[in-house]
């Protein structure tokens, strides 16, 4: 990706290339596991923009195939929602 | 699959932070380990608590010495960087809301030991106008408050770290690999089986948190563990709308030792529901919570699910203590499972008499992230057949024989 790794891989909360490789040889070697100790994929967006260009550096730095890469969490909300919704307050 | 996986003298069964921190401190004293964890790391409770940890513990002093000991810990990974990630150890000004009806209540005896423990802390109640840090966006009815600091960490950055690192010294982590059955060799532990095959080990360390009685039952011993659910909502970024990092309220009707009352009509009581508004130092988003009930032994491999119910009582809770939070957007809900001791609510700490090599490191219940690194410490020593640095014998399997003649305290009633 970029020469000096200040690439923005998560827009949302603004994570870098470099952010990412460091984590993945800090051993995370899941879109989770990354995404916990860099906050990668923990924005408005939970990971839509980010997870395959997570992914993708580690395959790159691991050598494993992306089909052997774990299942991400996915959790409820689909779309970001008002808590009063939430609260059954209003449709 | 069948056949030899691997050969070790230590098992742990569990990636949390009971786990995680034994496999730590025993890789560091060159005890062939592994970790046995059937999701990712710090999935369970480790990985959906808030976060905040205990210096001390104002009642019990073997409690107070383990919280004692773990926090250190926590300032030294802060610090030295032994982790490999620094782990956001920070003083979080906390205030716990009070109404008018609260303060009249407690001259009639409400919380009795909850104001002895603030006493003991220094802490009392204060009118709102007399707080350190203003809230004018914290409903107009919590008139009085008590202020104080929690010390919170970056759970995930520990666990992740507390793996790497024993990974460092050798110790094999095993994740998305389940345990299926405990082999014995007369009463002595030979072989734990796992999907991907058998380990031969000596020990088997029980740190499966909500899981423990699972695991126990592979060696025919029933754990008295049960899984309280948690439930949090994330939001979105958003600029600071309370100026302490955690605003707590809890209803007149909330008593610590019996979260929840399971035949009560009203959702917020039987699902255990108080609010908790986090914040930490190092993110610009907030934490919603929380719920605290209990539900049946989770089967192996069984997901834990967030209700809509729960969910509607938090966000109430939450939009009744901090009425801006109403258009405010959630972008994530999870819930965990808090391994509590149906029994005493105390962890379960030790050897298992009558199984040789069967070692219990589970069910902190609230305060996992203050008694893990330590008991973590404190296991290995027991492993490696030292006198433990601090006496678990109060948390042993055999409180329960013991006690076996005495009717149990039971802290949840089922309704």
């Amino acid at each position: 990706m970029s020469e000096q790794g200040d690439l923005i891989l998560c827009r949302c909360m603004e994570v870098t290339e470099k952010d990412v490789r460091k984590a993945i040889h800090l051993g995370a070697d899941s879109f989770d596991a990354v995404k916990r100790v860099t906050r990668a994929g923990m924005g408005l967006c939970q990971g839509r923009t980010c997870q395959q260009l997570v992914e993708r550096l580690i395959t790159e730095e691991t050598g494993k195939k992306s089909g052997e890469l774990p299942p991400i969490s996915i959790r409820p909300p689909l779309r970001p929602t008002k808590l009063k919704v939430i609260a059954g307050m209003e449709k | 699959m069948s056949g030899l996986m691997d050969e070790t003298e230590v098992t742990i069964i569990g990636g949390g932070i009971m786990g995680l921190s034994t496999a730590y401190h025993l890789a560091k004293s060159g005890v062939n380990t592994i970790v046995v964890e059937m999701d990712k790391i710090a999935a369970g409770a480790s990985g959906s608590n808030a976060g905040a940890i205990r210096k001390g513990d104002p009642v019990d002093p073997t409690i107070s010495r383990i919280y004692a000991g773990s926090y250190r810990m926590y300032q030294d990974w802060n610090e030295s960087g032994d982790l490999g990630y620094g782990i956001e150890l920070n003083e979080v000004p906390i205030l716990r809301c009070l109404t008018d009806h609260h303060i009249e209540r407690m001259k009639y005896g409400l919380w009795k030991s909850r104001l002895e423990i603030w006493e003991k802390e220094g802490l009392y109640p204060i009118e709102r106008e007399e707080w350190k840090l203003p809230e004018p966006n914290v409903a107009e009815d919590i008139t009085w408050g008590v202020e104080s600091t929690n010390t919170m960490i970056n759970i995930f950055k520990v666990c992740q770290g507390l793996a790497r690192t024993a990974k460092k010294y050798s110790v094999k982590v095993y994740t998305y690999t389940k345990v299926k059955g405990i082999e014995l060799s007369g009463s002595k532990i030979r072989k734990v089986v796992t999907n991907r095959g058998e380990i031969r080990t000596e020990f088997v360390v029980n740190a499966a948190g909500a899981w423990a009685p699972v695991v126990g039952r592979m060696v025919g011993v029933e754990i008295p563990i049960l899984p309280a659910i948690g439930t949090a909502l994330v939001t979105e970024p958003t600029p600071p709308i309370t100026n302490h990092g955690r605003v707590i309220y809890e209803p007149v009707w909330f008593n610590p030792d019996q979260p929840f009352v399971a035949s009560s009509e009203d959702p917020h009581q039987r699902l255990g529901i108080t609010t908790e508004i986090d914040r930490h130092s190092e993110e610009d988003n907030y934490v919603l919570a929380r719920s605290e009930h209990v539900v049946p032994l989770p089967q192996k491999g069984a997901k834990r699910s967030v209700e809509p119910e729960t969910l509607k009582c938090i966000a109430e809770g939450a939009m009744r203590v901090v009425p801006m939070f109403k258009d405010i957007h959630i972008v994530r809900v999870y819930a965990g499972m808090r391994p509590v001791c149906e029994v005493d609510g105390n962890p379960i700490l030790g050897r298992v008499e009558g199984i040789e090599g069967f070692v219990m490191a589970a069910g902190p219940w609230h305060t996992g992230m203050s008694f893990g690194p330590m008991c973590g410490k404190l296991i290995s020593e027991l492993i490696r057949g030292e006198e433990t640095s601090i006496s678990i014998e109060e948390f042993a399997f055999s409180r329960f024989v013991k006690n076996r003649h005495f009717p149990y305290v039971h802290l949840f009633r089922w309704g």
